[in-house]
């Protein structure tokens, strides 16, 4: 205990008995203090937490194989998966009921096709590294190019969604009255509309009009955004509330500074810890709500690998028994993707909040 | 070093050794605080038997990111038993965690007590050898000798007023900052009550004050029924000046004013009769005349209860019209100490100089109000040398050299300070 | 009060209106050609000789929604049925909506309750133990479980779970929440069963859900530890046992209780993606099928029904806020 203390023992000033009193004052005691830069203690808390640490090496990892990988694969040319053609005998399997004294049983079939177009359920080996689809794409190629879609959905979604939530929750917050009503009440709206079942009507709709290409992700995005503005906008809102009570706003005002300053350069950088925050967690939430369409077949066109329309294959309960390797590879992507947002969001949560501090 | 010392940021290196000192040294300081209760370990004797509380080289630091900041630095000072002890000195000087760490309350685990001794007198409970408690019992005399009274086989074990069980005490003086928390609780609350600043903040909202105060009673009166313990709650509401204690005792802690929340603060600081009250800067969260109502209560109570106060303000006149003996407290050092009369007529280090000179008064002709140079400094790595030195309008040569020690100018006034030699004014 | 509450319902109402009114629009963009596919999926068998049948269902779906007229006529023929009570028939089920919604309710709202209580028993305690420790080794390990249950997908950890412990081991019933028992199965032998067949959908919903519960709890629970007053009750004597347990939990409480009210009604909505993972009989999963097939009456039902929900919530929300803090009072 003693002589860890002594570390802490700061080293006398060495002084020159000759030095006139005046030079004394020379050196200011504040001079010796020296304290963090705030954005230094902000990513020094944030990179105290190993979560974080940890976050952020997985996202990186994640990025770089999603937008670098393909590349390198044979199986993908200019970001589009490549077919393999080889002609291999197939097995297709396929699903029979019979009932045994009122109990119904399951068994699995397979049917052999000697001849195929292509190399449907390929095996796993060194040229397809978790083996072919049903389609025969290598599935570890659609999950690098998957990938890159997933990622890039969320990233357009939030920042289309931080944009639109910006604008209206500020406008709301700083200009009160109707304004605040008027957005506040569409707020409402939307956030007791449920999700969910308003992407299947959406869907249906998309589909029954033709649109299954890569026009339907645009579409996917511009739906997820605009159910997903509301709850930045909430944040927003409350935020500037709370802030424009304060006395560094009533500062401003006395000194004259314009609407667009005040807003800009006084009230949004407040809001901006909360928001990045928000942002991050978000970004976990929309990959996994395009996870979900996936699933529930109404996301991405099937043809366009995403990691929602690759976990798809898991709601077919033969793929989901016999062929793990089509839908775990993709269910790991995406919970480690969420994941990794999630652990950044919280450290960024935490290092942001000095009151979180103890 | 020089170069070092003109960048006001700590690298990513410097703060991350800063963190791992850190922590090693708070976990090995929070495992000795959670070690279990062997009274010989923090048993001592006072220096002198008329002090109830003798600190001596206290130190209390706390391990921040940017480095330790040692908020108390080696404060010696006592508060003698029935007399009320100002702690003066500008925000950030210390005052606060000198009395946090009389009750061990500094917020671990970045704040520590890390040496120094805290003596305080108190009554302990006789415990016999397996550890507990003995009671007193009820006695008669009988042939003129006393005879404890029973009740079939079982002894009548004797109550005191409130119902309460009644133990054998000792007085013993207890080492405080060597005490286990485990073995401090029965000290906090009982021996030593504390107000603190905050009066708005510190109740808690979601019980009524009389949940709040019969708690105390409870908890230290071993025994207590719940009708005393709020018959004790409503005295001492009454006591404490509130016209309306039964209404108030039902009340919950936002439907009062601050005044009335201060008054309820020291109501339930009184309730065990405590040996020493530490008033946390009672007043300053309060106006004026409310200011002057806490302040003649808390100096009535403490005739009724004659404990002692360790009053800590920043306000030199609450010190003045309150104080018996004053402590000045500048960057975590004692640098000036001794009776109300001392400080008040014969101030003497320039820091106390200067604080009087600063204090407004009505009658005085001076044009602008006195104001130190400079600011408290960041008590983090502090150098060896005085740290009033660079906003001292006295400075001379030798004050370059190490911190000067406390010296006694008279028998009871010691000022830390080269100006000044044992035993008078040089 | 009473001028509160009158003005939260009439609010309410008039979200509910602005809800309605987006639902209706949105399904009325649903092409009718597609209902019409729907209608003969639905119907089955040989579609040649019900080509009447076909046409008149579907004259009768347009008249009905007001597809063959002006939308927002159409959204007041709804309207002023709904007015009456009239939700109308699904026609997938060939009965009317509520009845639809009632019917399988009951299921969803018992797993879900029963999950809730699970989640709250386990959540609560670790998460103020958290708190407590910050930072600590306990802290980082529950942290990182709860985490990763909050970031795993529905659909994969219910894919993964049915496909480790029903298939491959074999231990629980992949689906459904009955499998076929004798006849003379006795009562206690087919409530066995069924919570045999809910082990899975439960610990997959408790996994999920779990993590928040705990964030919150220990979130708030680190805000309370460093109030003022717990100082005060520290500086009382008071044990850091009733310190945490009485002081910091009930102020803790708060924030939970509120939130729990929050999520009450919810539950009668079913979790959608667990009940069609495992195929339970509940509303989530009816509703999923339905609205696959395009049953609009029962769309526009189901979907005012969560909608009524969500605003229920919202309002509980607010009056235990009022009940539970006695510095809140209700304006």
């Amino acid at each position: 205990m003693k002589d860890e203390k002594k570390e802490n023992v700061v080293e006398e000033l060495p002084v020159n008995a000759n030095e006139k009193t005046e030079d004394l004052h020379g050196e200011n005691l504040g001079d010796r203090v020296r304290v963090l830069s705030p954005g230094m203690m902000v990513a020094k808390r944030f990179f105290r937490s190993k979560l974080s640490i940890i976050g952020l090496l997985m996202l990186v990892i994640l990025f770089v194989a999603s937008f670098v990988g393909p590349i390198f694969s044979k199986w993908s040319s200019n970001g589009k998966p490549v077919r393999d053609e080889t002609s291999i005998p197939t097995a297709t399997p396929y699903k029979i009921e019979y009932t045994i004294d009122g109990k119904t049983y399951y068994a699995y079939d397979i049917f052999v096709s000697e001849n195929p177009a292509y190399n449907a359920y390929g095996d796993i080996d060194s040229n397809h590294l978790l083996g072919t689809d049903q389609w025969g794409y290598d599935i570890f190629t659609n999950l690098l190019i998957g990938g890159r879609i997933s990622l890039t959905i969320g990233f357009v979604v939030i920042i289309l969604e931080t944009i639109i939530g910006v604008i209206l929750g500020g406008l709301a917050g700083y200009f009160g009255g109707w304004v605040d009503n008027l957005i506040m009440r569409i707020v409402d709206i939307l956030s007791c509309i449920p999700t969910l079942p308003i992407m299947l009507i959406l869907s249906a709709t998309l589909t029954a009009n033709g649109i299954e290409d890569i026009r339907r992700l645009y579409f996917l995005m511009i739906i997820l955004t605009l159910f997903g503005w509301v709850g930045t906008a909430r944040l927003v809102r409350g935020q500037i509330l709370s802030l424009r009570e304060q006395e560094f706003m009533l500062a401003a005002k006395c000194s004259g500074l314009s609407t667009y300053r005040k807003i800009f350069k006084h009230l949004l950088p407040n809001v901006m810890p909360q928001l990045i925050v928000s942002m991050t967690m978000g970004l976990g939430s929309i990959i996994l709500m395009e996870a979900t369409l996936g699933y529930l077949n109404l996301g991405a066109p099937l043809d366009t690998p995403t990691w929602g329309s690759m976990i798809n294959t898991a709601s077919n309960p033969i793929f989901l028994d016999l062929y793990p390797h089509f839908w775990v590879p993709p269910g790991i992507c995406i919970t480690l993707a969420i994941l990794a947002f999630n652990f950044v969001g919280d450290g960024l949560r935490d290092a942001f909040d000095p009151k979180m501090k103890r | 070093m020089a170069e070092k010392k003109k960048s006001h940021y700590i690298s990513g290196r410097e703060s991350r050794k800063i963190a791992r000192s850190n922590a090693k040294i708070t976990k090995a300081l929070e495992k000795r605080k959670k070690r279990k209760n062997v009274e010989s370990e923090y048993l001592t004797e006072m220096k002198d038997p008329k002090n109830i509380v003798e600190f001596e080289n206290l130190n209390t630091y706390f391990y921040t990111d940017t480095g330790v900041v040692k908020a108390v630095n080696g404060v010696t000072f006592s508060i003698p038993e029935g007399s009320t002890v100002g702690v003066v000195g500008e925000s950030g000087c210390g005052k606060s965690v000198t009395s946090l760490s009389l009750m061990q309350l500094v917020s671990g685990p970045a704040g520590q007590i890390v040496d120094g001794s805290i003596r305080f007198r108190t009554k302990a409970f006789r415990r016999d050898k397996k550890g507990k408690k003995i009671p007193v019992y009820e006695t008669k005399e009988e042939n003129g000798e006393q005879v404890i009274v029973k009740k079939g086989k079982k002894p009548v074990l004797k109550k005191d007023e409130l119902g309460g069980t009644m133990y054998e005490m000792d007085e013993k003086v207890y080492d405080i900052a060597k005490m286990p928390i485990e073995a401090m609780r029965s000290i906090r609350g009982r021996e030593i009550a504390m107000i603190f600043q905050e009066p708005m903040t510190s109740l808690n909202p979601v019980f009524t004050i009389g949940n709040q105060l019969d708690e105390v009673a409870f908890l230290h009166i071993e025994g207590i029924s719940k009708k005393n313990a709020k018959a004790r709650s409503i005295e001492m509401l009454n006591l404490v000046g509130i016209a309306d204690p039964e209404g108030v005792y039902k009340k919950y802690p936002h439907q009062l004013s601050g005044g009335m929340r201060q008054r309820v603060m020291i109501a339930m600081s009184l309730l065990c009769n405590p040996r020493l009250i530490i008033a946390d800067e009672p007043t300053t969260a309060l106006d004026v005349t409310i200011q002057a109502q806490i302040l003649d209560l808390l100096r009535e109570i403490k005739d009724k209860i004659s404990g002692s106060i360790m009053l800590i303000t920043h306000d030199l006149g609450v010190v003045a019209e309150m104080a018996d003996y004053v402590v000045v407290m500048y960057a975590g050092k004692v640098i000036e100490m001794g009776t109300a009369e001392d400080i008040f007529d014969n101030p003497l280090h320039p820091y106390t100089i200067g604080l009087q000179k600063s204090k407004p008064t009505v009658d005085g002709d001076v044009e602008s109000l006195y104001c130190i140079p400079g600011f408290v400094p960041n008590p983090v790595d502090m150098p060896n040398y005085c740290y009033f030195r660079d906003r001292c309008d006295k400075c001379r040569m030798e004050c370059a050299g190490e911190y000067p020690h406390l010296v006694k100018v008279t028998d009871t006034h010691s000022v830390a300070c080269y100006l000044y030699k044992e035993g008078g004014e040089q | 009060m009473l001028k509160y509450c009158i003005k939260r319902l009439l609010l309410s109402i008039l979200i509910l209106l602005g809800v309605s009114l987006i639902l209706y629009v949105l399904v009325s963009f649903m092409p009718v050609d597609y209902f019409e596919d729907q209608i003969r999926n639905s119907l089955g068998g040989a579609v040649e000789n019900n080509e009447a049948e076909v046409q008149a269902k579907l004259d009768s779906i347009k008249a009905y929604y007001g597809l063959d007229s002006n939308v927002f006529k159409g959204y007041f023929n709804w309207l002023s049925r709904l007015c009456k009570g009239d939700l109308g028939n699904s026609f997938v089920e060939k009965q009317p909506v509520e009845d639809v919604i009632f019917r399988d309710m009951g299921v969803s709202f018992g797993i879900s309750l029963v999950a809730l209580i699970l989640e709250l028993l386990i959540a609560i305690p670790l998460g103020i133990k958290c708190a407590c420790n910050q930072y600590g080794k306990l802290d980082y390990f529950v942290t990182v479980l709860t985490m990763i249950g909050i970031s795993f997908p529905t659909f994969f950890l219910g894919g993964i779970v049915k496909k480790v412990f029903a298939t491959d081991l074999g231990w629980f019933e992949p689906i459904g929440l009955k499998s076929s028992l004798p006849m003379n199965a006795t009562d206690w032998e087919r409530f066995a069963d069924m919570l045999w067949h809910l082990v899975l959908p439960m610990f997959v919903l408790v996994v999920l859900s779990i993590g928040g519960w705990m964030r919150y709890t220990r979130t708030n629970t680190l805000e309370v530890l460093n109030a003022d007053y717990i100082r005060t009750a520290r500086a009382k004597g008071l044990s850091e046992k009733s310190v945490v347990y009485k002081h910091v939990f009930r102020n803790t409480l708060i924030p939970l209780v509120t939130m729990l009210a929050g999520t009450l009604p919810s539950l009668f909505g079913g979790a959608m993606i667990t009940e069609t993972v495992f195929d339970l009989p509940g509303i989530g999963n009816t509703a999923w099928k339905l609205m696959q097939a395009g049953d609009i009456p029962f769309i526009m039902g189901y979907n005012m029904f969560i909608a009524v929900l969500t605003i229920i919530g919202i309002l509980l929300t607010d009056i235990m806020y009022a009940v539970v803090d006695p510095r809140v009072k209700l304006r």
